[in-house]
């Protein structure tokens, strides 16, 4: 058993994860170990045919129970191919009578049923284990794995019957509608060439799904074995001692030098060094000395190798960036000559740097009064310049701000008879009598319309205009009110809209009427 | 035959330069996860058409709706509400990601949902299960559309009990697989057999100070050391 040959991952695997890798184990390996199954199957197949050709069912019983048998050639197969070992077609039917023989009886009896068949299988074909040693051995094996090998034959078993059925729908789904088949025959065929075709196709389901069962209990065996022989282990181990042996002695003591000094760099420094040198001091106290000289060299050695090519990676990056103008010329103009100067003279002078520090100190306390001085003076300057400016401007803003208020009424005359005074004529001569005409025929109108609104009962609202308000008048049909109202009308329109203030008589004359009108008819 | 060594491990690299690993599903784990979930729906199903069934014609129309919802979205809301898991996939420990090792988002989980029709031809998935099976990702239809896999969620095992031995420093050069292998061999000083122990120890005995009836012991110390033990000189 060469581990260094083992064609798969060694590691340790959960058992559904070894059921996979024997799945990935039959596809790589398919066809040498689909073949060691078809043929010496086929063979049983054609002989049972021919034999009980009466009975198709003994042909497929038949193989199907000869399956412990017949599952060992693709076992057998798999254990050399996981060294990389190829078996040639001469080779394995050379080695299966051999492989069927040993310890066929009770596999064919009392563990045909046996639902770990698979896991089970290698212990045989592989170990040639038997009787007592084979017992104590799967008893071993099974602390592990066995309700996956049960698991993935339960499967299996339902794979092989899907498999059959589904590649009778799969027939039926070919046949056109017009042929009146009778499908249930098919699924449960009952008698004629349908039973042979039935007993076909499940030969082939356990053709096919056999190597996958084999590899997968394979790979369920063989993960155990990993588990329980630390291969991963044995293959590391191997490994290292290899890579060992093929330094020199004298290269080890070396190795063991320029992992001392190179040490810090790959392990956790103190303590590895601590103990290294403790050991030199202890058995070997007597040579520490000798091989000072030899220390001395080693590490210069080291030091040498460390600074060459090997360990300096050169990389070019190419890009723009800005160039650094103190590094072309440090002579420039960067800082100023007099203050290089006044640095050296701080500096001849001893003055330390704390004491700078303390000089920077005050001088920044002196700065900053300045500065928010500065601020301050400069906030009252410019208040003072642009008081005038800032005055309209918070004016404008009060005013924007009234305007933002829409009017409660903005074209329509307030008509609530509170509103009004008590004596309208009378308020109205005082203000016509002043000269304010306007207020005078405003106060008047709305007068008018109130008393329109609240004694006549006429029904104005807000959107309707003096003209429409007029209209309204005119359709009670009310000839004193409708003409009133009409001159009214006229006159206010002609003093608001057309600025042509009407003559004294005719406003004397509405008052009059309007006294009349509704002051007495009360 | 095949020199790359088989497994069943999928690595993706992250363009940051990080190798994510992840242990595909196979065929075996995915059905039987099929097969719980085919269990949960027939078992909801079969209450839902007993409750349904008083409800007469409204009841049947109302139960054929919810039917047709449950098969095909199912799946979908807990791929892309749980982690990709549906009950039965996490009651196995698979879980749905896209390729790239990324959790599964909607347009992946619908695609790979709505084909399973594809999958299911001509009867009983087994479309779906000869494509797993022979493929090298283990990818039904659906997932070679859709771009997503099904991997091995386990949790972490329990820490193993280490031997009762005293750390020692190793005294050569050993590469990350040679440490992760010692400490593997004291990790596993219950499961693997005093003999085989002896056995492997051996393969290491002239590389090691000691006698080989004291491999072992020193293998051992070294793998307690690796694992970050210094007995008595920590405090340095």
């Amino acid at each position: 058993m060469d581990l260094s040959r083992i064609s798969v991952v060694v590691r340790m695997r959960s058992a559904r994860q070894a059921i996979d890798l024997g799945f990935v184990m039959a596809c790589a390996w398919w066809k040498p170990l689909f073949l060691s199954w078809l043929i010496p199957s086929a063979l049983l197949y054609f002989l049972l045919t021919v034999l009980f050709h009466h009975q198709s069912w003994v042909a497929i019983w038949g193989v199907w129970w000869f399956k412990p048998l017949l599952d060992r050639a693709p076992i057998y197969i798999a254990g050399q191919a996981l060294f990389d070992v190829k078996t040639s077609p001469l080779q394995c039917v050379k080695a299966l009578p051999q492989l069927y023989k040993s310890d066929c009886l009770p596999w064919l009896t009392w563990r045909r049923l046996s639902p770990s068949r698979s896991y089970d299988l290698p212990v045989t074909v592989l170990e040639k284990l038997k009787g007592k040693a084979r017992q104590s051995r799967l008893r071993q094996l099974h602390r592990e794995n066995a309700n996956a090998a049960i698991c993935l034959t339960m499967v299996c078993i339902h794979l092989e019957w899907l498999l059959t059925l589904g590649a009778v729908g799969l027939a039926l789904l070919m046949i056109p509608e017009e042929i009146n088949v009778a499908s249930q025959a098919w699924f449960v065929p009952q008698e004629g060439p349908m039973l042979w075709v039935q007993s076909l196709l499940s030969y082939f389901a356990m053709a096919f799904v056999a190597p996958f069962y084999t590899m997968a209990g394979f790979a369920l065996y063989l993960s155990r074995r990993i588990d329980l022989e630390g291969w991963d282990i044995e293959i590391r181990f191997r490994h290292l001692a290899a890579k060992q042996a093929r330094k020199p002695a004298a290269g080890l003591a070396a190795a063991c030098l320029i992992c001392f000094f190179a040490g810090p760099s790959f392990f956790d420094p103190p303590v590895w060094a601590a103990e290294i040198s403790a050991q030199n001091k202890g058995p070997k106290s007597g040579s520490a000395s000798s091989r000072a000289p030899e220390y001395e060299r080693v590490k210069k050695q080291i030091l040498e190798i460390l600074a060459g090519d090997d360990f300096h990676k050169p990389v070019m990056t190419q890009g723009w960036r800005l160039k650094k103008r103190d590094a072309e010329n440090p002579n420039g103009a960067a800082l100023p000559e007099w203050f290089i100067r006044f640095v050296e003279f701080l500096e001849q002078n001893n003055a330390g740097p704390n004491r700078i520090a303390a000089w920077f100190g005050r001088g920044a306390r002196v700065l900053e009064f300045l500065m928010w001085s500065g601020l301050a003076f400069l906030t009252l300057y410019l208040l003072l310049r642009y008081r005038e400016g800032l005055e309209a401007f918070a004016r404008n803003a009060a005013a924007k701000k009234q305007q933002g208020h829409p009017p409660n009424r903005l074209f329509a005359p307030d008509v609530r008879p509170e509103s009004l005074p008590e004596d309208v004529p009378t308020q109205v001569r005082r203000l016509w009598q002043r000269g304010a005409a306007r207020p005078a025929l405003s106060l008047l109108y709305r007068a008018t319309l109130s008393k329109l609104m609240h004694i006549g009962d006429f029904v104005f609202h807000e959107g309707h205009t003096e003209g429409e308000c007029l209209a309204i008048v005119k359709q009670s049909g009310e000839a004193a009110l409708c003409d009133y109202t009409m001159r009214l009308t006229l006159l206010w329109q002609a003093l608001a809209y057309g600025h042509h203030a009407p003559q004294s008589e005719a406003v004397e004359a509405l008052l009059t009427q309007w006294e009349a009108l509704f002051q007495h008819g009360q | 035959m095949s020199r790359i060594p088989l497994d069943t491990q999928y690595q993706v690299e992250t363009p940051e330069g990080i190798d994510l690993e992840a242990a595909l599903a196979g065929p075996v784990v995915r059905i039987l996860a099929y097969a719980i979930d085919l269990i949960l729906r027939s078992i909801v199903l079969t209450v839902l058409m007993i409750v349904l069934f008083f409800a007469g014609k409204t009841g049947m129309g109302l139960f054929l709706v919810l039917s047709f919802l449950l098969e095909w979205f199912y799946p979908v809301l807990f791929e892309v509400y749980a982690g990709g898991q549906t009950p039965g996939k996490k009651a196995m420990q698979i879980a749905v990601v896209n390729d790239d090792l990324t959790p599964i988002c909607w347009s992946p989980a619908l695609v790979r949902n709505l084909l399973r029709a594809a999958d299911f031809f001509p009867f009983f998935y087994l479309g779906g299960l000869i494509c797993m099976a022979l493929g090298s990702k283990f990818q039904r239809l659906g997932d070679l559309a859709a771009g997503s896999l099904v991997i091995y969620r386990e949790p972490p095992k329990a820490a193993l009990s280490l031997p009762n031995r005293p750390p020692r420093s190793p005294q050569l050069s050993l590469s990350l697989e040679d440490q992760v292998a010692v400490i593997a061999f004291t990790q596993r000083h219950g499961q693997l057999s005093r003999a085989r122990q002896q056995e492997l120890a051996e393969i290491l005995s002239d590389v090691l100070p000691c006698g080989s009836d004291q491999a072992v012991g020193h293998l051992q110390g070294i793998g307690i050391w690796l694992l970050g033990d210094r007995g008595e000189t920590t405090s340095l």
